[in-house]
């Protein structure tokens, strides 16, 4: 028992990892703002729950659990808000995204509707 | 033994985001690479509390979590509100 | 006004599960007053609209929307990393778009925008009466939003009795 809750909890601490090392490579890999933007959010919602998970399993249910619980709800709820705000603050201030060609014509980056 | 390994991969992610911060031609770039930033210490605080067994470094995180969500929605005002010259991309 | 009252009961929840200390007259007084100072601040900054429209109801109907969001989430981080370790194979073609939004009272539609943000490669960028301006990192995300599944669920939450 303690073998198979020691493997879960490796794996979703490494799931973790892994995501959020993914966040941070894309934050560095694209190319403007507002497509940065998605890469952190990555990092905010599944790298923090499988992360927690792990912990989760590691305590066992207690009051430990619970506040973990409340670690991963708090983030959940004020991560999305945050990023609202900060993207809307860009857009008022007039930083224009890049937009890509649409409508399944082709992948053909470069053109800006700016 | 997981933990450490845990805390190590958090280091690196927050190495890249101050790297973010540092490079980030705009300042929402900036911001958001802060914004990740505190997020990452949430998580560090709370696998630090674990590795060295001390669970209370919890509450910690949790005030961690709020004055973070706090001080940048702080700064999102101040910068909405008095945007800085560089504050668009030359493209 | 029942809300002030789910409001003091969750935040006693709240404050005894943080707090561990179930047994100390003292600490129990302070929690009293904070929970006291919180609920009067909450209803001072919500006085003119606190929950006034279907709040409760979007409350009690949560479990029922969270496992389908957050399997929405896992679906979408799976798409955005995709972007992030495969550019050439999945480019990534942002737009921006404007949508109608199905969900009419105003913590539903908080619901819907922050649901929006949540979800990687999608972004709310405005919010103004019944539109919401969406960035989406590619064309199948803003497809996925443009089905409306998500609206249609958040205003299954409010409830249509009302």
């Amino acid at each position: 028992m303690e073998i198979i809750i020691d493997g879960l909890s490796w794996i979703c601490l490494l799931i973790g990892c892994g995501l959020g090392l993914s966040g941070a490579i894309g934050i560095f890999r694209f190319k403007e703002f507002y497509t940065r933007m998605h890469a952190a959010s990555v990092t905010d919602t599944l790298c923090v729950f499988f992360i927690a998970a792990g912990m989760i399993l590691q305590s066992g249910f207690n009051l430990v659990s619970v506040k973990l619980i409340f670690v991963v709800a708090l983030l959940w709820l004020t991560g999305p808000v945050a990023s609202h705000a900060l993207v809307r603050a860009a857009y008022q201030t007039g930083l224009k995204p890049k937009l890509g060609i649409t409508r399944k014509q082709s992948s053909l980056r470069g053109k800006s509707s700016t | 033994m997981m933990f450490a390994v845990t805390i190590m991969a958090i280091l690196v992610i927050m190495g890249i985001a101050l790297a973010r911060a540092f490079l980030g031609p705009t300042i929402y770039d900036r911001i958001l690479a802060v914004n990740m930033f505190g997020t990452k210490t949430v998580l560090f605080i709370a696998v630090y509390g674990f590795l060295t067994e001390r669970p209370d470094f919890l509450d910690i995180a949790l005030v961690y979590a709020l004055i973070n969500f706090i001080g940048v929605i702080a700064v999102l005002k101040f910068v909405e509100r008095y945007p800085p010259p560089t504050a668009t991309s030359k493209d | 006004m029942p809300y002030r009252y789910l409001l003091i009961i969750g935040l006693s929840i709240f404050w005894l599960l943080l707090s561990g200390y179930w047994d100390n007259p003292l600490i129990l007084g302070l929690g009293v007053a904070s929970v006291a100072l919180s609920t009067w601040l909450a209803m001072r900054i919500e006085r003119d609209y606190a929950f006034q429209d279907r709040g409760l109801s979007i409350l009690l109907k949560q479990p029922t929307y969270w496992p389908w969001l957050f399997v929405e989430i896992i679906k979408a981080n799976i798409a955005v990393l995709r972007c992030i370790w495969l550019p050439e194979k999945y480019p990534t073609t942002p737009l921006i778009r404007t949508l109608k939004v199905a969900p009419e009272s105003r913590i539903a539609r908080t619901v819907y925008a922050n649901s929006i943000t949540l979800t990687p490669g999608t972004v709310t960028i405005k919010v103004r009466n019944q539109e919401i301006l969406v960035y989406a990192l590619t064309e199948e995300g803003m497809a996925d939003l443009e089905t409306g599944e998500m609206g249609r669920r958040v205003h299954k939450l409010e409830g249509s009795d009302t």
